[in-house]
């Protein structure tokens, strides 16, 4: 397995779950002769609002940005990500919304209702741009009770 | 006339496709458990995430036949043992099944009635359902009901079975764990609580004993939940099972203790079926 963005400050969480789950000689910074698989250090609120590079599994993928940047700090999102939680008052708030949608099941209107008018509609928009991309993501453990590639089909 | 049973519920996991070593896991569980009547989870035998192989590992079952290929090797069991396996039916449609087996021949066969297909379950894609629903004896004078995974969410099929009588119900499932972060009380998932409280509230409603034997284990980036029960006939919890890795949970049923539980309410005496099927006619809900 072959971890990309190995630099990222979450690549060592994502490091740690995949060396628990197959052992840590198959863990790899750069690809090496012979099949591999790439492993992205995407978090939940990344593989919602944006595409991140493709990967075959995303060991993050169901911890919310927010969350992530608990467990590794600092919080390193991709540009997009950041943009819109600074339009959401942070990124513990655009968490919350997309918490509301993806795991509450609420409807969209009133998942991003605790949203300022503007973030809320790039919120949306950036929800309804990713749609295909989050249905079609690599492998991710599942965590809540909605996760993308398992059960999260909107 | 009822007597005593020692009895076990198996927490196990298992592996799509793996039938031998799944039957292993099986075998070894039983040996380890050696009491009359062992419970494994739903698909024990053959993994759930099965998808188009469902049809490859569908085997043909008749009442009274030996279990048929690698399941045979069930025969060394000495007590009876409930495993889960796909059914290929007379149609050649394959059903998610249950079977109770005596030294390796099949007494009994309970289909999955209700398949989930919605979020993440797909299995109404690739089983046929279940249409029957019959308690059957069991060791020592018990009368069982099984049911499988969903099933248990459908509270009508564990009113039948105990309207029908049966004393002890047997729950076999393959659920995924949810809700790490909120976490549960007995374990990591919060799913198990709504588990156990169906559990607790079917044992205490229709005064039966309630075993639920879940699996552990991962496939697909689903771990499966564990939180196995073994349940009273007032909604006491006996046993429980970790929410991860394999278990092997251990009770006697008691016919004292049953009859304790249906004195001095007599839910079960006044209850009336008949009732109940006449209004689900009258309101157009049963034909």
């Amino acid at each position: 397995m072959v971890l990309l963005d190995a630099a990222a400050p979450e690549s060592g969480l994502g490091y740690e779950w995949c060396a628990a789950a197959l052992g840590r000689e198959r863990v790899l910074a750069a690809p090496a002769p012979g099949a591999w698989l790439s492993v992205g250090t995407a978090s939940k609120t990344t593989l919602l609002l944006a595409s991140p590079a493709p990967a075959a599994l995303f060991p993050l993928g169901d911890i919310y940005g927010s969350a992530l940047a608990g467990l590794c700090p600092p919080w390193n999102p991709p540009a997009p990500i950041r943009d819109l939680a600074d339009a959401a008052g942070g990124p513990e708030a655009l968490d919350a919304a997309l918490r509301r949608w993806a795991d509450e099941r609420r409807p969209l209107p009133e998942a991003l209702a605790i949203l300022p008018a503007p973030a809320a509609a790039l919120v949306r928009d950036a929800l309804f741009a990713n749609r295909f991309a989050r249905r079609h993501c690599g492998l991710v453990p599942k965590l809540s009770s909605r996760t993308p590639g398992i059960d999260l089909w909107e | 006339m009822r007597e005593s049973l020692p009895i076990a519920v198996a927490q196990l996991d298992a592996r799509p496709q793996e039938l031998d070593g799944n039957v292993a896991r099986g075998s070894a569980a039983a040996g380890e458990a050696s009491v009359p009547l062992l419970l494994t989870p739903e698909l024990s035998l053959t993994g759930y995430d099965l998808r188009d192989a469902t049809a490859t590992v569908a085997c043909p079952l008749a009442a009274g036949e030996p279990l048929p290929g690698p399941f045979a090797a069930l025969a060394d069991i000495s007590g009876h043992i409930v495993v889960g396996l796909v059914e290929r039916g007379p149609d050649e449609v394959p059903y998610n099944a249950l079977v109770l087996a005596e030294r390796g021949r099949v007494r009994h066969v309970q289909r999955k009635l209700y398949l989930p297909t919605y979020g993440m379950f797909d299995e109404g894609r690739y089983f046929g359902r279940g249409e029957r629903l019959q308690p059957v004896a069991l060791p020592n004078g018990w009368l069982g009901g099984f049911l499988i995974c969903e099933d248990f969410w459908h509270p009508g099929l564990a009113y039948v079975l105990a309207a029908a009588g049966a004393d002890v119900i047997c729950v076999a499932a393959a659920a995924p764990g949810r809700g790490v972060w909120q976490g549960g009380e007995h374990g990591d998932f919060a799913s198990a609580e709504a588990w156990e409280l169906i559990a607790r509230t079917t044992a205490a409603l229709y005064s039966v004993y309630v075993l639920l034997a879940n699996r552990v284990g991962v496939e697909g980036g689903v771990s499966f939940a564990g939180g196995s029960l073994i349940v009273g006939p007032t909604g006491d919890v006996v046993a429980r099972g970790s929410s991860h890795g394999p278990a092997l949970l251990h009770a006697t049923l008691d016919p004292a203790e049953l009859a304790r539980a249906r004195r001095p309410a007599h839910h079960g005496r006044d209850d009336r079926p008949a009732l109940v099927a006449r209004e689900l006619q009258r309101l157009g809900l049963a034909s």
